[in-house]
């Protein structure tokens, strides 16, 4: 008894129900009184006002920091609130059955987003900042075993990432790294491909003999990705483990940091870090936005998995995270019903009552899919996986998880729907001004006192949350992008979700040559034209139909802004060319330049470098010498001394690859001539040194990024860029189609066409992306 | 010979005509009194007016005559242009319109048999051509105006007896036709509270049975011989008062019973009666027993008992929740014309026709806010229609929507919804009227089937009023006036107490006629209304005080907005000095010496001092007579009409010398659903920025306890990874 009246009467409890009572109180205030007794005038001053507020706030610094924050972050719920109140009561009217379907389509969608909303601002209420947590007593250091599982990446990936794993500064003997073959199975090595299997397992085993590293390749490739780890954990025997993808290149310091958060916490399940990328999201390349912001995914480590961490639900992402073996073995290994495997293997987890850590500091540099269909394929993986979670194993049904945690993971699933609302608002307004489906009932006033307030007050709330990490309308952007494809495979998978099995993102893919994606581009093309076609349909409406011009206006308004993401989107379908082989990454720092031809030397600053290589910029021309002109020559060999940011210096050699003046600066490129070593050298001083990506982060997250009239403008600018680009593109596709059926080639529809591709040619077409 | 024989028929014929009129009495209204227009034009090709009157139960009519006043336009052609008569649709005159004089008069004798006891209907109808052949068919030349203010309706009708059965008797009696009012005399002891209270009920109960027709209750301790009587009382009261007139009867229960008026003994000592009049006894042998008599003598509308009277053991009444009074809508409901008592209507024909019903809004709805009132149409129009026909809706006399009718092959619409901002309803009584304007599309001169043009409006078709807040500000005597406002909020008077400072006759005639008022604008009896003499007794109820101005309470009368003297004395009196926009009139104020005129009554509105949000309403004159005539003067429509703001006194002298001053002078209140006033919404609705203000306060307050909160959770996370373990050789703190 005395028990349940002091888990009755505890203080989280009643701060809880104290908490809640206070908010009902205000929630209905606001409800009840904004609704019932307020005439236009006051509802107008109510939504604009506290829409105002928020902006103020926003834009604040103090208010991104508690308490202030709280304040902000209730005032963005009272408006949405306020919004979902008369939207629902005010707004659901039955007119005919066709209008009805539509309607209830519309608020559905409008619903899933206010829901997204919501759990976007309970889960971003506090996001937690840590300090690393060095390992405490050395002399009972935890043993760990680093597990690399790889599939089909080549050989220079996987050799990359183990080297920078063999370097990661932990006791030698309390550190095991293995290398998780799923390419070179006994089953692969016996059935089609086998010879390519054989090559595959000799070249990894060789490497791993190389690095002083294990080897692991098991019978059969059962469970994918969580079936290859499983198998390693019944072989190994460290008290961590430390999994890294085999393009997540690891820091020195990935260890040092972290495993003292286990050695302090006994209940620890796992510490997840961030994936920082090396290269630009696809959609990102060819909008062409990734030199001066931030990555897609630095949105998510940046911000949402600290939020995450304060509700300890912060989940394993697949790789860059260090696990319990104990709990891991308490839970039967990673799970293998859900393709994203890392999500729910964290979810049984935190059943068990085992706690979470993220540390945001970066310590894997990684790579994303650079092929438009890599990407695809990628985020169709985690969508259907999280609903597979979600219709499975739902987070809200699960024992053990607190609330808390149930709607951090609730969140997490209910994301991937996002295509549905997505594809629901691009073809709402048409439907109105087309067919004449009344789906939408209220006045111009009611959508100046209601709706206007609550659609800015969501991108002030995303602004406020991700100001730093994402432009105004990227996410529209991303969530357009893949709604096409997202949706057949969200609805496949909640129709029947054992069905969904793990694709592997292609890791090697490259893009050849600038080329369309047209089956992405075709249905913004089609949504485009859509809402285009529709605006005649308004006027003809405002016109003749003078009673409905408030629900024409509105839905003028919205075809305009539907199309307005849509053709920005269409630029992301525009494939720029790019080779694989050279990561190169913008760094800083000094390096000391040594021509041993002619014996000059020379201070130079790092501008940037990749594994074979780096670029520096030279302060003066260098002169003097025996047997040189003044300048530096092209291939003239050189020697460069750089160090990190830890002081250890390292020396690289090489010759001169290219040189230029740019701005009164001698700008030139030294190519590597590895060795073992050097490359090794080259491997710790580029990944191995976490500082860099920290910087790095901080660089391209400190822009400001809420700036309407110039971010309207950039993306309309380059969204107009990309569908011209597009419409090009998908004319000469079509007229090297139709020409090849006609036994014509291209370069003879090229020379053909010539005066017209002066107009604005493929070469320009190009140019602008 | 023949010369005296003829003068001797005459006067014999006189004589019998004479003799057969002896007892008969006269009944002559201006038709103005009988249908809200003076004047009234009848325009186009074919038009006609109707007037419903009423012929009370108790007559029988023996000769109808009607006096006709018309002014028609001079462009008419005499040959073809008419202006007929029909009595319940059966023509009874007609004549010429005559260009050359264009002033008539038209005489119709109108056959008795022809009427009924009942509603009749008189129609004007026109037939008007300007030219032979081709004419327009709404040329402006063609218009007769009906005089009605200059035209009269005399009925010669002679009374019937009382019947001789209960539920018969009480239609007979008590008729909502009766002309020109109802006249009820109550007989009871007013000694006995009890007594005066269910005479009350008796009281309100016979008023909803005259509906909208006014009465006029009076009271005594005896018989008022002329007159209808109801005699209330207890077994001890009644029998021996019975017995006196010779009309004596034992009380054997709760008893209701009908009987020919006793006027008492003659010279021989025989009981007389007075057969066209009627006694409604409605007596028990207890106070409980007397309540239920009441209650049953209010309720009996079924044919039932077959006798002049009837034992009641029970009444059982149904549970009548706030806001369901007469006429009433019910918000956030779909109501369909149906339910609203509306047949489905058509308009056929050509030019404009309209259609009028009226709904019943709670009088403390609040209609402010941005809310639409949604009317849901079913309608089908036939073809052959302009393309400029319409239906239009008003509201309140203000154009609400408009339907176009632009399908020259007709069209059957379903549904078609209209929002009619909430705004142009008022409080209380809303008219809305649809006018349907069918304009041909063939041209002049071309043959018009006109009953081929047609819209008919179908009885399905709905409204729905959203649910509003009930929040208002008293005191507002125009709202008693239209809807016995804030009394009729509950109907069954369950939050009426009346207060009788003095309980003489003359007050508790006062009291049944505004019991009685009560009762006709929510349509039920007061059953549950409360009675208190010299102090009010249920102070969280409407306090309706009658009496003497210088008989009220003390505590009553200090709060009331202008104290005013029956007796020489020194009084403050507010005059109207400027009306300013905005802020409402201003007054200045005198204080003199002197009294209120005898002739002159008050009524003033203001808060209770017991409840926030409950009113008082003061009926007060100089003396009990006075209190009585003002009672009797508020039922007259002319000063209703004029009632209004906070305070009005009303002269009650004859009906052509009565006056209304009405001022919205003193201290408002407000009052919220049900006659409670949350203090929390009134400062809300009245003080937005508190709103504001404390939606501020509560985002801060919320804030810091979510901030406390979620600090807790950050600093148990935090320890976690700041805790050493000994798991791993660490050192616990």
């Amino acid at each position: 008894m005395r028990n349940i009246l002091s888990r009755i009467f505890n203080r989280r409890i009643m701060l809880f129900a104290l908490h809640y009572v206070a908010a009902c109180y205000a929630f209905s205030l606001v409800l009840y009184l904004l609704e019932r007794y307020f005439n236009l005038f006051h509802k107008d001053m109510i939504g604009w006002v506290m829409l105002g507020l928020l902006i103020v706030l926003a834009r604040v610094r103090e208010y991104k920091l508690p308490p202030a924050r709280m304040t902000f972050l209730i005032l963005a719920s009272l408006i949405a609130l306020r919004y979902t109140f008369w939207r629902t009561f005010s707004t659901l009217v039955y007119t005919d059955l066709p209008s009805m379907i539509g309607t209830i389509v519309l608020y559905a969608a409008e619903m899933y987003l206010v829901g997204t909303h919501f759990l976007g601002i309970f889960v971003g209420l506090w996001p937690l900042e840590r300090d690393a947590a060095p390992p405490e007593d050395t002399g009972h250091l935890p043993t760990v075993d680093v597990f690399i599982p790889t599939y089909n990446e080549p050989l220079e990936m996987v050799k990359l990432t183990a080297t920078a794993a063999a370097q990661i500064d932990y006791p030698a003997d309390k550190l095991k790294i293995y290398i998780l073959d799923d390419g070179a199975t006994a089953a692969k090595r016996q059935g089609p491909g086998a010879g390519e299997a054989e090559r595959r397992r000799a070249g990894m085993s060789a490497l791993a003999a190389d690095l002083g590293i294990s080897y692991i390749a098991r019978e059969k490739n059962e469970h994918a990705k969580a079936g290859n780890v499983n198998y390693a954990l019944g072989l190994t025997g460290g008290d961590l483990v430390l999994l890294l993808d085999s393009d997540h290149v690891p820091t020195r310091d990935i260890l040092s940091n972290t495993v003292g958060f286990f050695q302090r916490d006994p209940r620890l399940g796992l510490v997840q870090t961030p994936h920082f990328m090396g290269n630009p999201s696809i959609i990102e390349k060819n909008i062409g936005s990734f030199s001066n912001s931030p990555r897609e995914n630095d949105m998510f480590f940046n911000m949402i998995h600290r939020s995450l961490d304060l509700w300890n639900a912060s989940y394993f992402c697949g790789s860059a995270a260090i696990l319990r073996r104990s709990a891991l073995e308490e839970i039967g290994g990673f799970a293998t019903t859900s393709i994203t495997e890392d999500v729910q293997t964290s979810m049984l987890l935190h059943q068990r009552g085992y706690n979470s850590v993220y540390f945001r500091k970066p310590m894997v540099c990684g790579l994303q899919p650079n092929t438009f269909t890599a990407y695809v394929i990628q985020r169709m993986r985690w969508a259907q996986g999280m609903v597979q979670i979600f219709m499975l194993n739902n987070p809200l049904t699960r024992k053990g998880l607190d609330l808390f945690q149930k709607l951090c993971y609730l969140n997490a699933c209910y994301f991937w729907f996002f295509s549905f609302s997505r594809l629901v608002m691009y073809f709402g307004p048409i439907l109105f001004l087309t067919f004449g489906l009344k789906i939408y009932h209220a006045s111009s006033a009611q959508v100046l006192s209601y709706t206007l307030p609550h659609v800015i007050a969501i991108f002030v709330v995303m602004y406020f949350f991700y100001g730093n990490t994402r432009r105004l309308f990227f996410s529209e952007v991303y969530e357009s992008a893949q709604m096409m494809f997202m949706a057949p495979a969200v609805l496949s998978t909640l129709l029947n979700p054992r069905r969904p099995v793990f694709k592997i993102t292609p890791k090697e893919m490259g893009v050849e040559k600038d080329e369309l994606n047209l089956t992405g581009a075709m249905p913004f093309f089609v949504v485009v034209l859509a809402n285009a076609a529709a605006l005649p349909f308004a006027v003809y409406k405002w016109i003749y139909f003078p009673a409905y011009r408030d629900v024409i206006l509105i839905g003028n308004f919205w075809c305009l802004y539907n199309m307005f993401i849509a053709i920005m989107t269409l630029g992301a379908f525009f494939e720029r060319r790019e080779s694989r082989r050279n990561t190169r990454f913008s760094i800083h720092g000094k390096a000391a330049l040594r021509l041993p031809g002619s014996g000059v030397s020379a201070e130079a600053a790092l501008v940037d470098g990749s594994l074979h290589g780096l670029g520096l910029s030279l302060e003066t021309e260098l002169s003097g010498g025996a047997g040189r002109a003044e300048g530096v020559l092209v291939g003239e060999r050189a020697e460069v001394t750089v160090s990190d940011s830890a002081g250890k210096k390292y020396v690289f050699s090489g010759s001169i690859v290219n040189t230029v003046l740019r701005r009164g600066r001698r700008l030139c490129g030294v190519e590597f001539d590895h060795t073992e070593r050097s490359y090794a050298d080259a491997v710790s001083f580029l990944y191995g040194d976490s500082s860099r990506w920290t910087e790095m982060l901080r660089t391209r997250s400190t822009g400001e990024m809420f700036n309407v009239s110039s971010d309207v403008y950039y993306f309309l600018k380059r969204g107009l860029h990309g569908m011209l680009v597009c419409l090009v593109a998908a004319l000469r596709w079509g007229l090297e189609r139709s020409g090849s059926l006609l036994g014509i080639s291209a370069a003879g529809i090229r020379r053909r066409l010539a005066p017209g591709w002066k107009i604005y040619r493929w070469k320009n077409a190009r140019e602008v992306i | 010979m023949k010369n005296r024989i003829m003068p001797l028929l005459a006067a014999l014929l006189f004589a019998a005509a004479s003799f057969a009129s002896a007892g008969n009495k006269t009944y002559r209204s201006s038709l103005d009194k009988l249908n809200p227009h003076g004047t009234l034009d009848l325009k186009c090709v074919s038009s006609s007016y109707k007037i419903s009157f009423p012929v009370p139960e108790r007559w029988t009519v023996r000769k109808a005559g009607l006096l006709l006043r018309y002014t028609n336009s001079s462009n008419l052609r005499g040959e073809v242009s008419q202006l007929s008569v029909r009595i319940n649709d059966v023509p009874v005159g007609q004549v010429k319109l005559d260009p050359r004089k264009t002033e008539g008069e038209m005489s119709v004798n109108i056959p008795a048999a022809r009427l009924e006891n009942g509603y009749n209907t008189l129609t004007f109808s026109v037939v008007q051509h300007y030219q032979d052949n081709c004419e327009q068919w709404d040329a402006p030349d063609l218009w007769t105006n009906l005089q009605f203010d200059r035209s009269f309706l005399e009925l010669e009708y002679a009374e019937r007896r009382v019947p001789a059965k209960l539920p018969e008797a009480l239609g007979f009696m008590f008729d909502p036709k009766a002309l020109p009012a109802g006249e009820v005399n109550v007989v009871l002891d007013k000694g006995s509270r009890e007594s005066v209270l269910q005479a009350g009920v008796a009281a309100s109960g016979i008023a909803r049975r005259f509906d909208y027709k006014k009465v006029g209750f009076t009271a005594s301790a005896g018989i008022v011989p002329g007159r209808d009587n109801i005699l209330v009382g207890e077994k001890k009261f009644v029998e021996p008062l019975l017995s006196g007139l010779g009309a004596g009867f034992e009380v054997a229960g709760p008893m209701v019973k009908v009987v020919p008026l006793p006027l008492g003994r003659d010279k021989e000592g025989l009981p007389r009666f007075d057969r066209r009049r009627g006694l409604l006894v409605i007596a028990g042998r207890s106070p409980e027993e007397l309540k239920t008599a009441a209650r049953a003598a209010a309720e009996i509308s079924f044919p039932f008992p077959g006798a002049g009277e009837t034992i009641v053991k029970e009444v059982s009444l149904p549970d009548l929740p706030y806001y369901s009074g007469r006429g009433h809508i019910e918000t956030g409901r779909k109501l369909t014309f149906r339910k609203l008592g509306l047949p489905p209507f058509t308009f056929r024909g050509i030019g404009n026709m309209t259609e009028d019903f009226s709904v019943r809004v709670p009088n403390d709805y609040l209609m402010r806010a941005g809310k639409y009132i949604s009317l849901s149409l079913n309608f089908i129009y036939g073809p052959g229609l302009k393309e400029d026909s319409s239906l239009t809706v008003i509201v309140n006399d203000t154009i609400a929507q408009v339907i176009n009718m632009a399908n020259p092959a007709g069209e059957r619409m379903e549904k078609y919804k209209l929002d009619i901002p909430a705004y142009l309803f008022t409080s209380g009584e809303n008219k809305i009227r649809f006018i349907a304007s069918l304009t041909p599309k063939s041209q002049a001169c071309e043959l018009l089937m006109v009953d081929s043009y047609f819209l008919t409006v179908y009885n399905n078709s709905t409204f729905t009023f959203p649910k509003m807040p009930h929040l208002l500000e008293l005191p507002r005597l125009e709202l008693f006036a239209d809807n016995a406002f804030p009394f009729g909020r509950l109907p069954g008077g369950g939050d009426v107490e009346i207060l009788l400072p003095e309980s003489g006759y003359d007050e508790i005639a006062a009291m049944f006629n505004l019991a009685g008022f009560i009762s006709r604008k929510s349509g039920y009896p007061l059953y549950d209304m409360s009675l208190s003499v010299g102090a009010p007794e249920k102070r969280d109820r409407e306090l309706l005080v009658i009496g003497r101005l210088d008989k009220l309470p003390e505590e009553l009368a200090d709060g009331m907005p202008v104290a005013l003297r029956n007796a020489p004395g020194e009084s403050e009196v507010p005059n109207l000095s400027a009306k300013k926009w905005g802020t409402g009139p201003l007054f200045s104020l005198t204080r003199q010496i002197g009294a209120l005129d005898t002739e002159y009554g008050m009524l003033m509105g203001m808060e209770s001092p017991y409840v926030a949000g409950r009113s008082v309403l003061f009926f007060g004159a100089h003396s009990s007579a006075g209190v009585a005539d003002l009672s009797r003067a508020v039922l007259d429509h002319d000063i209703l009409g004029a009632l209004n703001g906070t305070v009005a006194a009303v002269s009650f002298g004859s009906e052509a010398s009565r006056r209304v001053a009405s001022l919205d002078y003193g201290r408002k209140y407000w009052t919220g659903k049900d006659g409670r006033l949350s203090r929390f919404v009134y400062f809300m609705y009245v003080h937005p920025f508190m709103y504001y203000g404390s939606l501020i306060f509560l985002i801060l307050v919320l804030s810091l306890l979510l901030y406390f909160y979620l600090s807790g959770i950050r600093a148990r996370r935090l320890e976690l990874a700041r805790r050493r373990s000994p798991v791993h050789g660490g050192k616990e703190k």
